[in-house]
Parts: C-alpha cells; sequence; structure tokens
C-alpha cells in the first residue's frame, strides 16, 4: 500500500505543479464568465436597434392607432420598469398605400415589400385585411379579408409579430365596442387582469426548522447551480485525467514504464496513479466550489448549496474520476506517442461530452424524461444527476443511489478493463493500436 | 544454490520466438555477462527475470522463488535507454524509485547522498534531469537501480553511450556492488564483459550458444588464431597464405584464423619471406572474434533476404 501511495503523491505532484494545471484553473472560471459576458453584449446589441416595418392597412382607420402604440412602445414599453435600460428595439412603421383589391395586384405587391425586405431595407411587413372588423363567428374558418398577415425572414422577427397582433387586436376591439355602443373605458377597467406571480416551492429550513417562502434568490440559484456543479464536474474529471493519460505515455516513450513495472504491479501502477486522479479532482473542486461558495454566500444565495448536494457530488466526482480516469489511462497505455492518443480518446471524450449537450434539457425540466435517463446511464450520471439534485425539485434520495451504484459497477468494470490494457500496452513500443487490439488484449489479458 | 534458475523456457511474442528452450543458471555474487546481436531475446529473457513477463513454458527461480506475477525488491533493473521522469528533480527521481521499492524515506536519504557522492553526482542533486547530460542522467538512472540495496541487480546495456572516464567509473561501481549483489549485465562491449564477467552466456535467435567461463569458452574455441604485423604492409600482401582460412584486419594488428590444416610455423616462415615482422602472437579468439564467427553468417543470412526482398517489390 505505502508504494501505491507513493505512485498517488508522485502523480498528483506532477499533475498539480505543472503550469498548464494552474493556467486552466484560472482560466476556465474566466472563460465561462467571458462567454457569458459575450452573449450579454450581443443581446444589448440587438435591443439598440430600430426595426423597420411596412402596414398595409386594407381598412384604411387604423394608422391613428398604431401610431399612438408604437409611440407607446418606443417611448415606455421597451424600457424596464425597475432599471431604465432599454430592453427591446425601437419600432418604426411605414404606412404603404393598399393595392387594388384583386388577387394579382395583392401577390405583386407582396412580391414588392418582399424585394424591400430582402435588401434589408424592410425588417418585415404587415398586412391588415378589410374585413378585420367583422366578428368571425366562432367554429367557422376565417378568411383572407379577416386576416392580419405578418411576412418575414427575420429570426426576430417574432417579438414584434406579438406586439403588432396586441396593437392590432386593441384598436379593433375598441372599434367593435363603439360600433355596439359600449365604452371601451369600462370594458377595460373590467378587463383588468389577475396578477400572476411566479416563484420557486415552499421548503422547510433543515437547519432552522422554519418555512422559507419561495424567493426570487433561490429562483436564479435554481438554474444557476445545477449548471455550474455539472460544468464543474466535467472540469475537474478533465483536468485530473488528462495529465495521467500524458505521464503514461511519457512513461512509455522514456522507458519509465519498464523500471515501474519491475517495483510494482501493474495492477498497484494503475491504482496509485488512479488516486493521484481523483486527489486532483478533488484539489479543483475544493478550489472551485471554495470559491464558488464565498461568490454565493456574497450574493446571499448559498443556502442553495446544502450538506447532502455537496455530499453527493463528492461522491459522484470521486466515480466520475474513476470511470474516465481509468479509460484515459487505457488510451495512453495503449498509444505510443501524444499523437495517437488524439484518435484513441475520441470515444473517451464522447462519452464525456454527451451530459454536457444534454444540460440544457435537464435545466429546462429536471424532471422530465431525458433528464430521468440521462442520469441513470453510468457516463453521464456523474454530471446530470448532481445537476437534477442542485435543481429546486430535488430527486427521491433512491435515485442518486441507484444511479451511484451503476457508476460504481462501471467505474470497476473500467478499471479492470483498463488495468488489463495497461499491462500489455505498457511495455508495446512503437505499434500503432486498433480498437480490435484493446478489445483483444481486454477479453485475453 | 543459483541467484536465477531457468529452466527450459520459451517465449513468444505472436509468430516470433523470443526465447527457444533456454536453461541458465546464474550462481550467487556472480557477475554474469549477457551478449548477442540486437533482437536476439537478451531483453525478453532479462524482464523475465524480473517477473514483467511470464514465460509460456519453464520455470524462472529468482533467489530461491518462483512466485510469478509478484514483483521482488531485492531485484533491480536498469532498462536499457532513459527510464527517468524528465521534469523531476534528481534527488525526487531517486527518492520515488526507492520509495518503490519499499525503502524508507530517512533510509533511503542516506544511500542517495551516499551514492551521489561516490559517482560524483552530489553537486546536481536538486537539478531537473532534463538538464543533465546524457552521462551523467545514466548514472543516475543507475543509482536509482540500487539505491534500495538489492541482491540481484540486472543491468541492460549500462555502458552504451558512456564517456571512457564514466565507464570507469561505472565499472568500479559495479565491482563494488558485487560484495552484496548478483549482477547481470547486458553490452555490445565485449571488452567490457571480457575484464568484468566471471561468466558470459550468449544467446543467439532465442537460442543459448554460449554459456560458462571465459576460461571455458575461449579454449573451446582453440588456439587457431594468429595476431601478426608486418612493417609498412598493406592487408593485402597477407592474401593467399597456405593453411589460412580467413583474415581479419583489426587496423594495427591482423587477425588471421587457421584452416584445419594450418600450422603457426608454417605460416611464420611464410610471413618472413613476404617480409620483416614484427609482431606474431599465437591467441586464443578474443570474445569479439567468437561472437562474429557466431553471429555473422546468420547476419550475412539476413541480409540476402532482404535483398531479394527489394528485387520483389
Amino acid at each position: 500500500m505505502r508504494r501505491v501511495l507513493a505512485v498517488a503523491l508522485r502523480e498528483y505532484k506532477a499533475a498539480v505543479k505543472t503550469k498548464a494545471f494552474i493556467a486552466s484553473l484560472v482560466l476556465m472560471p474566466l472563460l465561462l464568465a467571458s462567454s457569458a459576458g459575450l452573449q450579454k453584449v450581443v443581446d444589448a446589441a440587438e435591443t439598440q436597434k430600430t426595426l423597420t416595418h411596412a402596414v398595409v392597412d386594407r381598412t384604411g382607420s387604423l394608422r391613428p392607432a398604431l401610431e399612438a402604440a408604437t409611440e407607446r412602445h418606443n417611448a415606455i414599453e421597451v424600457y424596464n420598469v425597475e432599471t431604465r435600460a432599454r430592453e427591446s428595439p425601437f419600432y418604426r412603421l411605414e404606412f404603404v398605400a393598399p393595392s387594388a383589391n384583386t388577387r394579382d395586384a395583392i401577390l405583386a405587391q407582396r412580391l414588392e415589400l418582399s424585394r424591400r425586405h430582402d435588401t434589408g431595407e424592410l425588417d418585415g411587413f404587415l398586412e391588415i385585411g378589410p374585413d378585420v372588423f367583422e366578428v368571425v363567428p366562432p367554429g367557422s374558418l376565417p378568411s383572407d379579408p379577416h386576416d392580419l398577415r405578418f411576412q418575414s425572414d427575420r429570426l426576430g422577427a417574432r417579438d414584434f409579430a406579438r406586439w403588432a397582433r396586441r396593437a392590432v387586436d386593441d384598436a379593433v376591439q375598441v372599434r367593435r365596442l363603439a360600433d355596439r355602443q359600449i365604452s371601451p373605458e369600462v370594458v377595460r377597467t373590467l378587463q383588468t387582469p389577475v396578477p400572476l406571480r411566479m416563484k420557486p416551492t415552499t421548503k422547510r429550513n433543515p437547519a432552522t426548522g422554519a418555512i422559507e417562502d419561495g424567493s426570487d434568490e433561490s429562483r436564479a440559484a435554481a438554474v444557476f447551480l445545477p449548471a455550474v456543479l455539472a460544468i464543474l464536474m466535467f472540469v475537474m474529471v478533465l483536468l485530473g485525467a488528462v495529465p495521467a493519460m500524458q505521464t503514461l505515455v511519457e512513461e512509455k516513450q522514456q522507458r519509465i514504464a519498464e523500471v515501474l513495472l519491475g517495483c510494482v504491479s501493474p495492477f498497484k501502477l494503475m491504482l496509485g496513479k488512479l488516486i493521484g486522479v481523483v486527489a486532483v479532482s478533488a484539489t479543483v473542486a475544493s478550489v472551485y466550489l471554495g470559491g464558488g461558495y464565498a461568490v454565493a454566500s456574497s450574493y446571499g444565495i448559498a443556502g442553495a448549496l446544502t450538506p447532502s448536494i455537496f455530499a453527493w457530488f463528492a461522491v459522484f466526482m470521486v466515480l466520475a474520476a474513476l470511470v474516465y480516469g481509468s479509460l484515459f489511462m487505457a488510451v495512453g497505455a495503449a498509444a505510443s506517442d501524444m499523437k495517437e492518443t488524439q484518435s484513441l480518446q475520441t470515444p473517451v471524450m464522447m462519452a464525456m461530452s454527451m451530459p454536457l449537450l444534454l444540460l440544457g434539457a435537464v435545466l429546462r425540466d429536471p424532471g422530465g424524461k431525458i433528464a430521468v435517463v440521462g442520469s441513470f446511464v453510468p457516463f453521464s450520471a456523474p454530471m446530470l444527476m448532481t445537476a437534477r439534485l442542485a435543481a429546486p425539485a430535488g430527486v427521491p434520495w433512491w435515485q442518486p443511489a441507484l444511479a451511484a451504484a451503476g457508476v460504481l459497477v462501471t467505474a470497476l468494470t473500467c478499471v479492470w478493463a483498463a488495468s488489463r490494457v495497461f499491462r500489455v500496452g505498457l511495455l508495446m513500443q512503437g505499434k500503432s493500436v486498433s480498437f480490435a487490439d484493446l478489445a483483444k488484449w481486454i477479453a485475453r489479458g | 544454490m543459483g541467484a536465477v534458475e531457468i529452466r527450459e523456457v520459451t517465449k513468444r511474442f505472436g509468430a516470433q520466438l523470443a526465447v527457444n528452450a533456454l536453461s541458465l543458471e546464474v550462481p550467487e555474487g556472480s557477475i554474469y555477462g549477457f551478449i548477442g546481436p540486437n533482437g536476439s531475446g537478451k531483453t525478453t529473457t532479462l524482464r523475465m527475470i524480473m517477473r514483467i513477463l511470464p514465460p509460456d513454458t519453464g520455470t524462472v527461480r529468482v533467489l530461491g522463488t518462483d512466485a510469478l506475477g509478484s514483483v521482488d525488491d531485492r531485484v533491480a533493473y536498469l532498462p536499457e535507454e532513459r527510464g527517468l521522469y524528465k521534469q523531476m528533480t534528481v534527488s525526487d527521481v531517486l527518492e520515488y524509485y526507492a520509495a518503490l521499492k519499499g525503502m524508507r524515506r530517512s533510509d533511503a536519504r542516506g544511500e542517495i547522498t551516499g551514492w551521489l557522492d561516490r559517482l560524483g553526482l552530489a553537486a546536481h542533486a536538486h537539478k531537473r534531469i532534463s538538464a543533465l547530460s546524457k552521462g551523467m542522467s545514466q548514472k543516475v538512472q543507475f543509482i536509482a537501480t540500487v539505491v534500495a540495496r538489492p541482491s540481484l541487480v540486472l543491468l541492460d546495456e549500462p555502458f552504451s553511450g558512456l564517456d571512457p572516464v564514466n565507464a570507469v567509473v561505472l565499472r568500479e561501481a559495479i565491482l563494488k556492488l558485487r560484495k552484496t549483489a548478483t549482477v547481470i549485465f547486458s553490452t555490445h562491449d565485449m571488452t567490457a564483459a571480457e575484464e568484468l564477467c566471471d561468466f558470459v552466456f550468449m544467446i543467439h535467435r532465442g537460442r543459448k550458444v554460449l554459456d560458462g567461463t571465459l576460461e571455458q569458452i575461449k579454449s573451446a574455441y582453440g588456439s587457431d588464431t594468429l595476431r601478426v604485423r608486418l612493417e609498412a604492409a598493406h592487408p593485402s600482401s597477407l592474401a593467399g597464405l597456405t593453411g589460412v582460412s580467413e583474415v581479419t584486419d583489426l587496423g594495427n594488428l591482423q587477425e588471421l584464423r587457421l584452416g584445419p590444416e594450418g600450422r603457426p610455423d608454417e605460416v611464420l616462415a611464410e610471413l618472413m619471406r613476404r617480409g620483416s615482422v614484427r609482431h606474431f602472437e599465437v591467441a586464443r579468439p578474443s570474445l569479439q572474434e567468437i561472437f562474429v564467427r557466431i553471429a555473422r553468417p546468420e547476419i550475412a543470412n539476413e541480409h540476402g533476404e532482404h535483398g531479394e526482398h527489394g528485387h520483389h517489390a
């Protein structure tokens, strides 16, 4: 055992003391922060625009109401009530005289407006049918003249379409009410909506026993925390496992492997290296989680990081380090130089990145089918189960336990298979290894 | 009891027969030299003694045990090339290897300092391996091998790449080792083998072709060798001597091999007719000569085969 620990200690020091490790430790959060920042800048640029749309008003009477709505939008609605920051683009409407009411003329006008849309002059165009004031009886199919029609190829067009529909609806309703001698003001007052408030669920604080109503802070944490924990898991395992693979290639190339195998058995050597991988991952975790906890505390959202989340995170981190550590090591033992590791590690990297691709779906619906299945598949369970655990909905206790058991079995299988690859691969020099070879080594030992 | 007892050991790698029905006994406290052309099975044999590789058939007993698959702290191995972590310092590497052999840290430190002093490396203890010259890192590698006071030391090509001064230092270190350990080393340096070894073992194409003391081996090859030097004579002036089957140019000396009918005094008389003889010696063949005699026909054959392949392609 002392030997295993000697190997673990050396591996740990060799991985942690490099400049690359320290650089990635610092750069990783910066990278994440800057990509989030970049998204903000792009969004901000989008909101500062002015969008121009053409309006063909075949009723001939809605222009004043729409102009008033545009004014209200540009003066009031684009600004956030609390921050006073502008959050959506200004709108400008260009009223175009309607064509003759024949099919050919209408199509010709649409084509002309589409051409102006394509040149960038217009962001889209709105056509208000001549009969929009008529009420279509429920159940009957509305015909073209009853429609409000909007055409655009722009991705951001949906927001304007929604706004335009509301503006036209309002104006049309006012007109319909007036036609029936009903005061629009009275109707408006009566139609005042019941306010809806979205909040997360109410929880009992495990420490104080007090009931805590869902707050807006815990709402922010609900999305943020699971995402951060899952990505952290990915980064940690990568920072732990990849150096171990590189060391193995060095040991093969420098013929250190022969000396080592003269001192310890292949299995013990690998065990020592795996402990090193886990220790490196744990170091990264404690740096980030410690830092993250401090940041969360300063924002007052540290309460979401409960001891049970910490505990499960630790369990899944160790298991993930074992699974991916042994797989990367098998790659290192089989490859004869760094270039060869590139192709051999592709499947491992794919298995590792899969949960990142599913992360969005898991965050949106932590209890959904994708999330539940993904959090039980051993290769993605560490990341996705942690994300689900950190989401406010929570997970029944048996689910992480069952997933952890599955990952444990996978980890043992990976360690066993890798140790067989290890034993054969370490002394093999200068020979390219295929996946078929690897399978043979695992089968025969 | 021998330090190493190999009985009828065969090892294959796929279709290639690396070691073929090999038997060998290395007495305790001896220095045993392994010689043989490249790819003849030396390293495979060493790895089997180290238990890095298991034999397909046969048994390998090392220091009285034949527990296969378990490594033994009393056995140490110096592989042919490098074997050191480039980014670690000399003392860190040595402490690590000592720890892998189960040595306590305090114990290891004293031993390491002693060896670094003895091999003239004390000033480099805290340098990184990557900053050392080839000779220096080779000496560090040697210390890494012997630091845990092994009873059996296997050295694969310990002298290759060493300058004469360092070669002497290493030779002395090996002689010092024999007081406490059995030493097996493989080498292409026949002079070193002749000077250091109690026993010489030659393996060729996986088979044992020589095994015994230098005395035994040389007398088996008889006294059919003459070493001569003629003043101001071109080696070609030795062509066509009666009874001489082969002439080897050693530079300053010419080595003549007598055929079955050859007689030294007749050759001398003929030489004196051809020129002024400066040196004449009836010698037993050197180890170098014996090595070449065994290995050359095969090597020549191999080249022939390769030539054939070239034509087909």
